[in-house]
């Protein structure tokens, strides 16, 4: 089967500062958030992008979505290659490709009821609908949510209302591709199980394929089919995730997954504990992104890159003394 | 110009509430925030205070530092710092009091620290009481910076609030609230805003540092998995009660609380087999303007009984299954809830 | 309960508690009020002359007396202020009007377009009004089109730039990002999104600027560069009573009230509105 949405070798570049500094030379004159990134997601798939903030993961999305330049790399959806506009962002077909924001109260007008909100992707889209009233409350309750809360306010949600609503605009055009930036950030563990358990119910219904951007594994654990950790703008390692959680072959998964504190104190685990802080996207180091930091780094590390090498069982990493 | 000083008993719990209960003046009517929240932080110990949004974590901090809304009423209670009701106090020994024997870190550094002053300035500001010298200040920064285990602490002094990281801001700034080596520390949510690898980091750190001070710790957070890492005691609060405390051990492996069995069900890293279905509180938190009779948890409570509906049940330490007082566990510290089911026979 | 209800509501039990906001509302209700009735309630016809009752102090016919063509003051004012309200109203409105429209495109729009707009807002704000209002009329004569064109050319650069601040806040927001995710147009982000978001600081902004445009048309007025006689204006009433001040005291005085009056008045009520709507001063519940 193809993939519904490919990613070749992405990279998004921001150009930097004013024209003083680059002419003084104080700083380089772009930052690669997202340094060359390839990843595929089919129908009916949760890929997860693991990583701590700075890694470039919103990043990421936001390309996706067509909100960043794309300096390099190509995407595209059902094999159809995604055109890109004058400012080098990628065009992507809207009605395909829905993105579900991390602040579920700052990503709705705070000006527009519920029901405004709900009717807009149609408006946005040229599509007349029939009744849009009775489209919207079809799209509340496809998500979970009474009529009452069509007339409500956002700053009158709570956040699991609010992440319920901005689902159901992002699922309006049926799209096949959804992407959420951290769905379940800012939720009670009660609550948070209830947004995860409603998306994977609509991705059975619907066929959605679904990448998720978290940096909470423990959902990841549960609701990802695959998972890719980032690191720095790059993928250092992804596959399966059962597979990874199992056995991590990269030191940074490694340090990642043994850092989760859990809340079983009859659990006590083998830490790995990193030193030092992560670098700054604007001095990368050179090498291999991880080496200020790994426990493993050689020479070799510090100086060129390690090729992508496969594990057993889907396994996909870049390093050079793997665990 | 210190006004009285204050007398400290040594022994004895740090921070010791009783019977609080705070209310918000709202439009709608009184919002009961807090209803007879008992809570003792002992000497040297840390207690993690658990529970979602709603549950008064906040109230409950502000209440102890004396920093109320303005529309908020103290109801009833006491809140004994070493002795001393913290309620009764007057503004300036209160005033003296906070940095000093109270000290707070809180989720985002960057509220705590000011942008426009160095690092190093601001420690020294933090040192105001002491008569000592710049340089002696300054010195005082170096070691505490050193203890937080922060490299290249000279240089990090002449540096601003924005050049540091996320974490180093969060250790600078408990740097700063352990530099008076208070006697009771308060951190709400400090690893909330970092990752996961630095959120170790910090907690581990803190275990040392509170270890290295004798200091007592109240550690607010939502983190199931932090609290278990860290404290020793654990409160649970639902909609404003505390419904369960105990030894955190105790707690979190034999909780006797439905409300906290049900919290520690749906935390996914508590789930070993992989699923796609995660298990969820069904219904909402009550209104606590119009507050329900009864237990305050029953309308989400799968396990309820009659007298549930009417009959709040009290804070007690009881053997499950037998309504019998507890002997208090091996760990010292008792194992209290307030449901009426451990009343019942099994 | 509808919103626009709910908001009226919300005012009403603000100024409930804000006796210095209350005041300007009240005052603000009866200079609208005297200036709307103006006809029906001023004993006299402004314009008419009686040179056997010149420069007279109060009447029982005459509340205010008169001035030097024996015309009644206090008809004179009440009339005058529907100059100054016509004038405030058309040119703060339509001055409202296009700088929103130009404040959104500069804070919204391509950054050349931003640079464009920037300068020519400042090289506007840099002439002084007076001087600005003074060639102005040196080339068209004096009217009170003149008077509202200057005030509305000089006005817009200030809306315009507090609205620019406030979208190019705004563009960086969630739920602006969100709409481009979702495809929607720069026309319809601006029109359903920017707006509706700085609209409502705007017309605070703007019952502040009243005081300053009536004072404006008052002035200009007074140097005889706006109504042409006999035209009422408070301006041309000090401007008339200045001329005869030893005769006769009551011109300026009754010329001087009102436009102290709408200076209190709307500045209260102003800054009453803004701690209602400034989100940044509302004390949230918790």
């Amino acid at each position: 089967m193809s993939a519904l949405l490919k990613v070749r070798d992405l990279r998004v570049r921001y150009p930097l500062g004013s024209g003083f500094s680059k002419i003084a030379g104080k700083q380089p004159a772009f930052v690669d958030v997202v340094h060359g990134v390839s990843l595929s997601i089919h129908r009916g798939e949760t890929v997860a992008i693991v990583g701590e903030s700075g890694s470039g993961k919103t990043t990421l999305a936001l390309a996706l979505c067509g909100l960043a330049p794309v300096f390099a790399g190509e995407v595209q959806i059902d094999g159809q290659t995604v055109p890109q506009d004058s400012k080098q962002q990628l065009q992507p077909d809207r009605k395909r490709v829905a993105l579900m924001f991390q602040d579920p109260v700052g990503s709705l007008s705070p000006r527009m009821t519920v029901r405004k909100l709900l009717a807009e992707p149609f408006q946005i889209h040229g599509i007349k609908n029939q009744d849009p009233d009775f489209e919207a409350l079809q799209l509340l309750s496809l998500v979970g949510l009474g009529e009452d809360f069509a007339d409500r306010y956002p700053h009158q949600l709570s956040g699991g209302q609010a992440r319920r609503v901005g689902l159901a605009r992002a699922l309006a055009l049926r799209p096949d591709i959804l992407i959420a930036d951290e769905p379940t950030a800012g939720l009670d563990v009660s609550i948070q199980g209830e947004v995860l358990n409603l998306l994977s119910h609509l991705q059975q219904e619907m066929g959605l394929g679904i990448l998720i951007i978290t940096h909470n594994l423990n959902i990841v654990r549960h609701v990802a089919d695959r998972m890719a950790i980032m690191y720095l703008g790059r993928f250092v390692e992804q596959g399966d995730s059962e597979q990874i959680f199992r056995s991590p072959r990269h030191p940074y998964t490694a340090a990642l997954l043994s850092a989760n504190p859990s809340a079983d104190p009859s659990a006590q685990k083998q830490r790995i504990e990193l030193q030092g802080e992560v670098p700054s996207l604007l001095h990368r180091p050179s090498g291999c992104e991880f080496h200020t930091r790994c426990p493993r780094a050689q020479q070799q590390c510090r100086e060129v890159f390690p090729a992508l090498s496969e594990g057993p069982g889907q396994q996909f990493y870049h390093c050079y003394h793997p665990m | 110009m210190n006004g009285p000083v204050l007398e400290i008993p040594v022994n004895g719990p740090v921070l010791e509430i009783c019977d609080l209960s705070i209310n918000y003046q709202t439009d709608h009517g009184a919002l009961r925030a807090l209803r007879n929240v008992n809570l003792t932080v002992p000497k040297g110990k840390i207690v993690g205070i658990v529970g979602e949004s709603g549950c008064g974590k906040s109230t409950l901090i502000s209440a102890i530092i004396r920093l109320l809304a303005p529309n908020a009423r103290i109801a009833g209670g006491v809140v004994q710092f070493r002795g001393n009701d913290l309620l009764k106090l007057s503004p300036e020994q209160m005033r003296n009091l906070r940095g000093d024997e109270i000290s707070m870190v809180f989720q985002d550094p960057m509220t705590s620290l000011n942008p426009v002053l160095t690092i190093g300035r601001q420690m020294a500001d933090v040192q105001h009481r002491s008569s000592s010298s710049r340089a002696a200040k300054n010195t005082r920064s170096l070691q505490m910076l050193e203890r937080v285990g922060i490299a290249d602490p000279e240089t990090q002094l002449r540096r601003y609030p924005h050049h540091l990281s996320g974490g180093m801001r969060q250790r600078v700034a408990i740097a700063m609230a352990l530099m008076a080596e208070p006697s009771l520390l308060i951190a709400d949510e400090p690893t909330t805003a970092l990752d996961a690898t630095l959120e170790v980091q910090i907690i581990k750190r803190l275990r040392e540092l509170q270890h290295d001070f004798g200091c007592s710790i109240l550690f607010i957070s939502h983190h199931l998995g932090v609290i278990a890492e860290l404290c020793d005691e654990v409160v649970v609060m639902y909609a404003g009660e505390v419904v369960e405390s105990g030894a955190m051990r105790e707690v979190f492996s034999a909780p006797q609380h439905p409300y906290t069995q049900k919290l520690l069900d749906c935390d996914p890293a508590r789930i070993a087999q992989k699923t796609r279905r995660l298990p969820v509180i069904e219904g909402n938190l009550p209104s606590l303007v119009h507050l329900p009779e009864g237990c305050i948890f029953k309308d989400r409570c799968t396990l309820s009984l009659p007298r549930c509906a009417t009959e709040r049940p009290r804070l007690l330490g009881r053997l499950p299954g037998s309504g019998q007082t507890a002997p208090v566990s091996v760990s010292g510290t008792p194992h209290r809830s307030a449901c009426h089911l451990l009343e019942e026979p099994a | 309960m509808s919103k626009a209800q709910n908001t009226v509501l919300r005012i009403f039990n603000a100024l409930k508690k804000d006796p210095l906001g209350m005041a300007g509302f009240i005052l603000v209700s009866i200079i609208l009020f005297l200036t709307v009735f103006a006809a029906w309630l001023a004993p006299h016809d402004p314009l008419e002359i009686d040179v056997y009752n010149r420069l007279a102090s109060p009447t029982a016919a005459h509340w205010l007396g008169t001035d030097q063509l024996g015309r009644d003051i206090l008809s004179r004012v009440l009339f005058g202020g529907q100059v100054a309200l016509k004038v405030s109203l058309i040119a703060i409105s339509v001055s409202m009007a296009i700088g929103l429209v130009l404040g959104m495109l500069a804070g919204f729009g391509p950054r050349w377009l931003d640079r464009i707009l920037v300068v020519s807002f400042d090289t506007v704000r840099s002439f002084p009004t007076i001087m600005f209002a003074l060639a102005i009329v040196a080339l068209t004569g004096p009217s009170l089109n003149t008077v509202i064109g200057v005030i509305i050319i000089t006005s817009i650069p200030v809306y315009a730039r507090v609205v620019r601040t406030q979208t190019q806040a705004l563009r960086e927001r969630d739920f602006i990002l969100a709409e481009r995710a979702m495809g929607a147009s720069m026309f319809r982000i601006l029109r359903y999104h920017v707006l509706p978001n700085v609209a409502a600081p705007m017309f605070i902004l703007a019952s502040m600027d009243v005081p300053a445009v009536v004072g404006m048309e008052a002035g200009l007025s007074f140097l005889g560069l706006g109504v042409s006689p006999p035209t009422a204006s408070w301006g041309s009433i000090l401007n008339d009573g200045y001329s005869y001040l030893r005769n006769s005291p009551w011109p300026i005085i009754a010329g001087g009230i009102p436009l102290i009056a709408v200076t209190l008045g709307f500045t209260f009520f102003g800054e009453a509105l803004r701690d209602i709507f400034d989100p940044k001063l509302r004390r949230k519940d918790p």
